[in-house]
């Protein structure tokens, strides 16, 4: 067994990839529960009732870097995607992302060393766990390499997509998720992101998701080409 | 009648072969079938296994 070391795991915040600016990012997964404790019960016990997904992360105040105008003006407004990535070498790598708002900014500027940037992200609405099915630069239309999800899923899903890049100014650009149940068989759309900007978008995933899962791109709108991570949630499988 | 997942799966994690009859609704057992992704064995087939028995049957009674 070899352990990963930290520094394979990535921070997504909308459009921007903060993890040159961050020390160590900490996803925490809960689940609330209640005591369903009966009589003749030889012990308490208790039922699960709602997961929750957190995500903080602490790092460097980096001259000339975005992160902490970006975070303040996320502090209490909602609709940000964050994304927490782990095992990044690997293509199809674990991603835990929540739709969230920042609930917390500690800025420390100690004399004798760096300056540092600590903040939480608020549990917003739930959260997804997923694999990341691409992570790189798309400069033409067409299907890119399928990653294997292991098993399909019966029941829909959620897809990210986190645009970080466009060359070009993209208007109505067009990427499909699709799947199939092998990996040179007969693709099916599952969903498909349109985008003019910079930023994330999550499309729903309904039905059933066969196993193998790709990326394809069928308009470019008009840029030259786009940086973008794509990440897919399957219920019952990932999530 | 009971539905088992097909070679087509793993499905939903469940490997080929499990039985998926008390997990879904109706209505989603239906679609998966028709999806290729879950398959009946119901009274048909236990006929068909009840048949191919009896001859071994009556080859044993050593009448």
């Amino acid at each position: 067994m070899t352990a990963i070391k930290g520094t394979k795991s990535k921070v997504l915040v909308d459009e921007f990839d903060f993890s040159g600016d961050t020390a160590s990012v900490t996803v925490t997964v809960g689940m609330t529960e209640e005591d369903a404790t009966t009589l003749q019960a030889t012990g308490a016990e208790y039922e699960p009732i709602l997961p929750s997904l957190k995500i903080e992360q602490n790092g460097y105040l980096v001259s000339g870097s975005d992160m902490e105008s970006e975070l303040y003006d996320r502090l209490g407004v909602a609709g940000s995607y964050v994304a927490a990535l782990f095992d990044t070498d690997v293509v199809g790598c674990p991603a835990y992302i929540q739709e969230t708002f920042n609930a917390q900014m500690n800025i420390q500027a100690p004399a004798k060393s760096l300056m540092t940037l600590n903040g939480a992200w608020g549990m917003g609405r739930g959260g997804h766990r997923g694999i990341r099915i691409f992570d790189g630069v798309i400069d033409a239309t067409g299907a890119q390499a399928a990653v294997d999800l292991g098993s399909a899923g019966s029941d829909g899903g959620i897809a990210f997509l986190f645009v970080q890049a466009i060359t070009g100014s993209a208007s109505g650009a067009a990427i499909k998720v699709q799947s199939s149940a092998t990996e040179g068989g007969t693709y099916a759309d599952e969903g498909t992101f349109t985008f003019s900007a910079l930023g994330a978008y999550a499309v729903a995933l309904t039905g059933t998701v066969n196993r193998w899962l790709r990326l394809n791109t069928t308009g470019l709108g008009g840029a030259t080409d786009f940086t973008v991570v794509a990440i897919v949630c399957v219920n019952d499988v990932t999530q | 009648m009971k539905y088992v997942v097909t070679d087509k799966g793993p499905l939903d994690r469940l490997p080929p072969g499990t039985d998926v009859t008390k997990l879904y609704p109706e209505a989603t057992l239906h679609r998966l079938a028709k999806e290729g992704y879950v398959k009946t064995i119901g009274k048909a087939e236990k006929e068909a296994k009840r048949d191919s028995n009896q001859g071994n049957k009556i080859e044993s009674s050593g009448r």
